[in-house]
């Protein structure tokens, strides 16, 4: 498929560089040799340079969407109510659900991503921190002994007592 | 009772082998001075009068018998009579809270204080500071207020309902499927929504170029020109 | 400026406290909570009219209906331990003379609706024997010193001495009665009488049998006695002018006189063949022509006596008061009883509630496992399932007529009430109505401070479904002072073994926490000889190994010492052994209080706002004690002591000056929260005290009195209530989640106020709304949305029990004393319920209208494809 683009695309390619140019002077104060070189060359890595620039593009979102998220999660304040969880569970959830497809995400970019996955998955990753960073100033995370004390069980007792008053 | 002001002090008195009694009552008013004494057993009448609330327009048709006076929470006992007017009898000298309890209305409570010599000295209770308010005595009680023991339902109303998280959750998809569509095929609010578009579409420096810039490109980097073209090739 | 201020914490406090307190809507009025009312053992009676006026052995005077014996109006006087009523008449008014011995106040009510008319004191200085009578608007007050009879007349309206006179009258005085205007003294084998007026001669009546013979006043409009010689046999004697004359035929002991349209009856109640019916004979007095009819006495009353009659054209009310303190009205020539009331429930000495036992259906799919092959199981368990979806579509029914039967959320329960006149009752919960009674003959509660109290004890609970529940009653024989014991069904009320009286006086008894093979928790009684005795004797080998790690307490009040003892097991006995004593000297002990052995702490600590825990100090085993000590400089001071009940370690204790009793105590979880009379500031305070163990816990496992190491930390803080408690007590629920309540008992009825309002602060901590903390206030609120009884009055609470519900959010309350009060408390709302207000229609409405909707809008959407499709 992008063979194929590829292909009509330099079918549309208007190219100037292929006429003749030894057969024309250079028009004064042009030295060709400050032209730059090997169109060749560049039309291969202006392609590649594309999906690069395409696979870092999709590798950087999510460290672009941070800032973002900051100020989202600002705004939301520390109460707890239902528009701030709902907000802190989906920064919580989408990057999970992201990193698990990061392979289809990056299936259409034929060339070794490994760099912008790791990239990728490292945003993510930092929203995720961000969110439970949230969940921290919002008292959600269980990380204090007294958010385990409703599971304590009550110590059995040893002894048993009974009595009262003297009635005789 | 209000229009007596001050009635010798109920003491006891050795008479003979019975004795005695200044017993004190609505139709006896008068009673011989000569014979008061002081001493420790001196023993006191608290008189006074429960006004209900608006004086006798009271709904509570026995008001009276369901009204109590308790001093020091059951100490002594007073009663009130069809008029209102009570008696509490042979109360030593002291210091005494009087509560009157009625189950429809709300009397503030007083504090009563008799002296070894038999003077009345009625206040309200304050029991943090020790500001002295001072209340005529013989008493004259009147009702705070009708008690409320019950909280009020609320009431149904359309903003409630229509502020209910249900009812937005039925109504707010409906307006936004059939409302926002319609909206968007008239071309004037399009144009509009198109401007609005324009107005907050800035050219942001594109952070993906720079990386791959920093990564690919670094023998030759293309010139910003062509990098354009490109990008507007690719938009095209 | 610092107005504003204190304008704002007062309405922030405010809005706090109306999350706190939970009122009820007006519309629950009655829906769980039921009253009853009750006046107490009919002392004097008489009928007026349509109304039947009683005064009380509980210094109360009334007027009941006597077409249905409800209470119409309802005066509660002084005390009855320090005043005693001595006269009721009915003249125009209804004249009460009520007092102790050298004090009475007259007073006088409207019949009709029990207004004060008035009220006047008599006040003496010798204590003589005193009577009292009325008529004809003079009352006659007569001292007796053995030589001379001082007389004087008041006028019952101003309370004027209208004369005095002095009889020269030589009588012991203490077979003597006043009646109307005649003295008669029983001397000898004569009774000797005097008229109440100037120069009036003592007359004699002589008697053929002075043996046992005693007199009673004739209850009649005309002055007469009774002359009782044996307890069959009695005759009258009627008054006229200066003689006497003898009613010509003997009468019963309690014979009773009436006048029906003008002619003098003699009503007098008989016994029968047969057991259970009584027989009525009324005699009229001028020619004796009698009348008799027989009618069938309510089983277990105890022993009737005519207490007042009344005759209104030929038909006659009869009011019965039994020994058990019951009031029945009989319509006379019907002999039909009207109505019953159960006056013995005015005085409670013990109470329990009871879960009730699963219903037959239940039962038998309990009992589906019990044997058979599986075929069988699955035909009964096919069969049960039947049943039970039948009893879905007819349900309510089927439930009604069995009746006691337990519901899904332990809402509805039985209350076993025990009685200071030996009646036990059985109570449910949600009617009120009483479900059975059972008398036990003379028996009488322990003394308790001072209190009287029986020990009631449930051995079994109806959760072993053939097995039926068990209770067990500690109470004193009234004769002899020795222990009774009587095992009984709190169910059904029956009991197998009847009453058995015990040879030995109780000192204590404690339930072991460890059932034996039949499910029943060991009884051990201790004997005031030191022994120990175990119910059931079978259980004996059951406990054996639980037995050392048993422990009694005792507190001796005489000697003020309290005393702790080891259970151990010696051959085939229970032994116990002294283990610690603690003295507390020269002071005298006033009130104690133990935990509810079923109470359940659910949050080991306290959350501090680092998010960190202070873990509480949760001891089962403390015992909370007060005593007040006279000292020179500072009146009276009070101690309280947190004692260990088990080693005898006192883990706090404090004082207060200038305090003054009642001292009201109650004790739960981690903390103690008590009530005095300030002597110094003249206001009742509340102290709360809380224990903590630390931030750490030191044994998370298992909690051991013998182990305990260091002292606990303690907060307090104390608080001035603008009210006068009679009791105290704390809400108990199931799994203790829910927040607490306190319950004070006021003089017009019961507050609720939660613990967190008393809970000690920590000085180090802020408090604020933020952290779910009501700011420190001095004076405990009391809204009127807070009291449970709402608008009902209760009078002389003595208790309140407390019982959790199987529903979290909901513990049990009866309040008792001369009012009985139940209702159902919900400390933190009925969290684990729907609201009852809540919106089943529209919630249905809304759920069948999003259907519908997506159904439609799922029809336009495919007409919308269908149509962008031909485009």
């Amino acid at each position: 498929m992008s063979s194929k683009q590829q292909n009509r695309r330099q079918k549309w390619i208007l190219d100037n560089t292929r006429t003749n140019k030894a057969d024309l002077a250079s028009p004064p104060a042009y030295v060709s040799s400050c032209v730059p070189q090997s169109h060749e060359v560049s039309k291969k890595t202006d392609i590649n340079r594309l999906i690069t620039k395409k696979s870092w593009d999709l590798a950087l979102a999510p460290v672009k969407q941070l800032p973002m998220n900051l100020f989202l999660m600002y705004m939301a304040g520390n109460s707890i109510s239902i528009f701030p969880i709902m907000m802190v569970g989906m920064l919580l959830l989408r990057p999970i659900q992201a990193i698990w497809a990061t392979k289809a995400t990056f299936k259409m970019i034929e060339t070794n991503t490994l760099g912008q996955m790791i990239v990728y998955v490292l945003g993510h990753l930092l929203n995720i921190g961000l969110a439970l960073f949230k969940c921290q100033s919002m008292g959600l995370l269980p990380i204090y002994s007294s958010d385990w004390l409703a599971f304590v069980e009550p110590p059995m007792r040893q002894e048993y007592l009974g009595g009262g008053i003297a009635l005789h | 009772m209000g229009c007596r002001n001050k009635r010798p002090p109920q003491l006891r008195v050795d008479l003979s082998l019975y004795v005695c009694l200044s017993h004190l009552s609505a139709a006896n008013a008068e009673l011989p001075n000569s014979l008061e004494e002081v001493n420790d057993n001196a023993r006191f009448t608290i008189e006074g009068r429960v006004f209900p609330l608006s004086d006798y327009q009271t709904t509570q048709s026995n008001w009276q018998t369901n009204t109590r006076i308790l001093i020091n929470g059951g100490e002594f006992r007073g009663f009130v009579k069809k008029d209102g007017s009570f008696l509490i009898n042979n109360v030593p000298s002291g210091s005494y809270v009087m509560e009157i309890l009625n189950p429809d209305y709300t009397f503030e409570p007083l504090r009563v204080e008799i002296n070894s010599k038999g003077k009345f000295r009625a206040r309200k209770v304050n029991f943090i500071q020790s500001t002295v308010v001072p209340v005529p005595y013989p008493l004259k009680v009147k009702a705070l207020t009708n008690t409320r023991y019950f909280q009020v339902r609320e009431q149904w109303r359309l903003t409630d309902f229509i502020f209910n998280p249900m009812v937005m959750m039925m109504f707010l998809p409906l307006v936004l499927i059939m409302i926002l569509p319609k909206m968007m095929n008239d071309p004037e609010t399009k144009k509009e929504m198109e401007q609005i578009q324009n107005l907050t579409k800035f050219e942001m420096p594109e952070m993906g170029d720079y990386v791959s810039n920093l990564l690919a490109g670094t023998s030759n980097s293309p010139s910003q020109d062509k990098k354009k073209a490109i990008k507007n090739k690719k938009r095209q | 400026m610092a107005n504003i201020r204190s304008i704002c914490i007062i309405t922030i406090n405010l809005t706090l406290l109306s999350c706190l307190s939970h009122a009820l809507y007006e519309d629950q009025v009655g829906k769980f909570d039921w009253k009853k009312s009750y006046v107490g053992k009919v002392k004097f009676a008489e009928f007026d009219a349509r109304k039947l006026v009683v005064g009380t052995e509980e210094n109360v005077v009334a007027a009941l209906s006597s077409k249905t014996g409800n209470v119409l109006w309802r005066q509660v006087m002084e005390d009855p331990s320090e005043q005693n009523i001595e006269l009721l008449k009915i003249e125009k008014d209804i004249i009460t003379v009520s007092g102790n011995e050298n004090l009475w106040t007259v007073r006088s009510w409207d019949v009709g609706t029990g207004n004060l008319i008035t009220e006047w004191i008599i006040s003496v200085d010798k204590v003589v024997l005193y009577k009292f009578d009325v008529k004809d608007n003079n009352l006659y007050v007569v001292a007796h010193d053995g030589s001379m009879l001082n007389v004087r007349v008041f006028d019952v309206q101003t309370g004027l001495v209208k004369s005095s006179l002095q009889i020269p009258f030589v009588a012991t005085n203490n077979q003597c009665i006043l009646v109307q205007t005649y003295y008669a003294c029983l001397v000898h084998n004569v009774v000797n009488y005097v008229q109440l007026k100037d120069n009036s001669k003592v007359s004699t009546i002589p008697l053929q049998s002075s043996e046992n013979a005693k007199i009673s006043t004739y209850k009649s409009v005309t002055p007469a006695i009774i002359i009782t010689t044996s307890s069959v046999n009695s005759e009258i004697v009627f008054f006229n002018g200066d003689n006497h004359q003898k009613h010509i035929t003997p009468v019963m002991p309690n014979a009773i006189g009436v006048i029906d349209s003008g002619t003098p009856l003699i009503f007098q109640l008989e016994g029968t063949k047969n057991p259970s019916n009584l027989l009525i004979k009324s005699t009229i007095v001028t020619n004796g022509e009698e009348l008799t009819r027989e009618f069938e006495y309510p089983h277990g009353l105890g022993k009737p006596e005519l207490a007042a009659a009344q005759c209104i054209d030929h038909v006659c009310n009869l009011l019965l008061s039994s020994a058990d303190n019951a009031l029945l009205l009989v319509r006379f020539p019907e002999a039909k009883v009207m109505w019953t009331r159960e006056e013995a429930l005015s005085k409670i000495v013990a109470t329990e509630f009871l879960e009730l036992p699963v219903s037959e259906l239940d039962a038998s799919i309990e009992n589906e496992f019990k044997g058979g092959n599986v075929i069988s199981m699955f035909l009964h368990r096919i069969t049960t399932q039947c049943r039970q979806l039948s009893n879905l579509v007819f349900g309510s029914q089927f439930l009604a007529n069995t009746g006691l039967v337990r519901d899904d959320f332990g809402l509805h329960k039985i209350i076993v009430v025990a009685t200071k006149s030996g009646k036990l009752f059985g109570i449910d919960t949600l009617t009120g109505s009483l479900a059975w009674t059972y008398r036990l003959p003379n028996v009488k509660p322990f003394k308790m401070l001072d209190s009287e109290k029986m020990l009631l004890f449930v051995q079994r609970t109806a959760r072993y479904a053939p097995l039926p529940a068990q209770c067990t009653l500690l109470a004193e024989d009234s004769i002899t002072g020795n222990g009774i014991i009587i095992q009984f069904d709190p169910i059904t009320g029956y009991s197998e073994k009847s009453i058995i009286r015990l040879n030995y006086k109780i000192r204590q008894a404690l339930l072991l926490p460890n059932d034996d093979e039949n499910h029943v928790k060991p009884l051990v009684v201790y004997s005031d000889k030191g022994d120990a005795f175990i119910y059931p004797e079978s259980a004996n080998t059951a406990i054996a190994t639980h037995a050392s790690h048993t422990y009694l307490y005792t507190v001796d009040v005489n000697k003020n010492t309290l005393n702790g003892h080891n259970l151990y097991r010696e051959g085939e006995n229970i032994k116990t052994t002294l283990s610690w004593t603690v003295n507390l000297g020269p002071s005298k002990l006033v009130a104690l209080s133990a935990k509810s052995p079923i109470e359940r702490v659910h949050s080991q600590g306290r959350v501090l706002p680092d998010r960190s825990v202070y873990y509480k100090y949760v001891n089962p085993n403390l015992l909370a004690v007060a005593t007040i000590a006279d000292d020179p400089i500072h009146k009276n001071v009070l101690s309280i002591y947190l004692i260990d009940g088990v080693t005898g370690f006192v883990a706090y204790s404090t004082s207060h000056k200038r305090a003054k009793g009642p001292i009201h105590l109650v004790h739960s979880e981690n903390w103690l929260v008590y009530s005095f009379f300030s002597e110094r500031f003249r206001r009742t305070e509340v102290v709360a005290a809380e224990l903590y163990e630390g931030s750490t816990q030191s044994n998370s496992t298992v909690f051991s009195s013998l182990a305990i190491s260091q002292l606990p930390h303690v907060e307090t803080s104390s608080y001035i209530l603008p009210a006068f408690p009679l009791t105290l007590a704390v809400s108990l629920t199931e799994r203790g989640i829910t927040n607490k309540f306190l319950f004070f008992a006021l003089n017009n009825g019961v507050v609720e106020i939660p613990w967190l309002l008393l809970q000690p602060r920590f000085a180090n901590v802020a408090c604020g709304p933020e952290e779910s903390c009501i700011p420190y206030m001095p004076e405990v609120p009391l809204p009127n949305e807070a009291y449970i009884n709402y608008n009902q009055t209760l009078e002389r609470i003595q208790g309140i029990a407390v019982a959790p519900a199987r529903l979290e959010s909901t513990s049990h309350v009866l309040v008792y004393g001369l009012d009985l009060f139940y209702t159902r408390v919900a400390p933190s709302k009925t969290f684990d319920l729907l609201k009852e207000d809540f919106d089943h229609i529209l919630i249905i409405l809304v759920l069948v209208g999003l259907v519908i909707v997506s159904f439609i809008t799922k029809y336009f959407a495919s007409q919308k494809m269908l149509k962008q499709a031909w485009k």
